[in-house]
């Protein structure tokens, strides 16, 4: 009876041990992205936002050189020193007023490394915000993926939930994606409830009736609680940036569909500040 | 039977100290040289499956095993108590 007493014990420790080190190794991704946003990146994230309702109805601006177009706007990325770290960093995605305000990454060896890698390619239980091969990413795709855990402690993609309540949608109508000389600029069509199908695996964007009913399931989700916003004009010529994190319970998923409206040069950073490995 | 089991577990040493000269002949695989006609830029490993990538983050399982094997080792314990008596 010892021996069973003794084994059943000992899973029980295995356990806990398994549970302490996972959150401090959460903690210390914590850190280390608390670290990144505040010597890489200089993101205004308290919902002040950079682009007013009047600009936000200006068209596209997807030109092939953007130098050629536009004024440059200020890029708060310092992707020189990112890049540095790690070059499967290739962008930065900022949501005001959520926490997501993170790098985005994309594996060169394997689709989903970093589910569960940081970008220092250390095993991280947070993982990175990362997109997969079968999306390109010059942002040119009609539809691009991105990837982030919803975890307990509200880091990743958690806050995305956020846009659940009908009055932060509304409110928060925007989410911007800085490249290394480029700021996006995406307004949020819809948050809705979804299964857990690979969307990029199940349906080929590329062919113009199949990419026409995505759009026009966008304005018509079947989740009866999603959040649209309609006055978001859409056609074959959008481009969407879908965020996808799970479901609080649940095998689904939860999607937050944008649309990009601007796409402005951006000026390249000069910071040189440096950065601890472990926080 | 006790002779049977020395010789089990010295057929067991046995076995495990013929692995590391076996491991000797195991070579490293050895570097291809990718034909220039073959993309480059796939992955090795694509996600192709039929399911999105598992964002979740849900200490549940962990919890139940704690909250199982708790109450596992406290009805032996009772057991072994009560035997005692």
């Amino acid at each position: 009876m010892i021996p069973i007493i003794v084994f059943f014990l000992l899973i029980c420790l295995g356990v806990v041990g398994y549970l302490v080190f996972k959150n401090i190794n959460i903690n210390q991704a914590n850190e280390t992205y608390r670290q990144m946003q505040t010597t890489i990146a200089a993101t205004d994230t308290t919902g002040s936002g950079t682009t007013t309702a009047e600009s936000a109805t200006t068209a596209v601006q997807t030109t092939q050189n953007p130098s050629d177009v536009a004024p440059r706007v200020e890029n708060p990325i310092d992707f020189q020193q990112m890049m540095a770290i790690n070059p499967d960093v290739y962008a930065w995605i900022s949501i005001p007023d959520t926490n997501v305000d993170y790098p985005v990454a994309q594996s060169a060896e394997y689709d989903n490394f970093y589910l569960d890698h940081n970008i220092y390619k250390e095993y991280s239980f947070p993982g990175t915000i990362y997109s997969q091969s079968c999306n390109s990413k010059d942002w040119s795709d009609r539809v691009t993926l991105l990837y982030g855990h919803n975890m307990l402690d509200g880091s990743m993609f958690a806050t995305l939930h956020q846009f659940r309540d009908a009055d932060f949608f509304n409110s928060h109508p925007y989410f911007y994606i800085y490249t290394q000389n480029r700021k996006l600029t995406y307004e949020i069509v819809t948050a809705f409830d979804y299964d857990d199908k690979h969307i990029m695996n199940s349906y080929n964007f590329k062919d113009d009736k199949v990419f026409q009913e995505w759009i026009d399931e966008a304005k018509h989700p079947k989740d009866l609680y999603a959040n649209v916003r309609e006055s978001t004009k859409l056609d074959l010529n959008s481009k969407f940036v879908v965020l996808s994190t799970c479901q609080n319970g649940g095998d689904g998923r939860y999607l937050i569909q944008g649309v990009m409206i601007k796409d402005e040069p951006t000026k390249l950073a000069e910071t040189t500040t440096e950065i601890s490995e472990n926080g | 039977m006790k002779k049977v089991i020395a010789m089990l577990f010295a057929a067991l040493i046995m076995a495990f100290s013929a692995v590391p000269a076996f491991a000797e002949e195991v070579h490293s695989p050895t570097g291809v040289t990718v034909p220039d006609t073959e993309p480059v830029t796939s992955p090795t490993k694509k996600d192709d499956t039929p399911t999105s990538p598992k964002t979740g983050s849900s200490d549940v399982a962990a919890y139940s095993a704690i909250a199982l094997s708790l109450a596992a080792a406290g009805a032996a314990t009772l057991v072994f108590v009560k035997s005692k008596k």
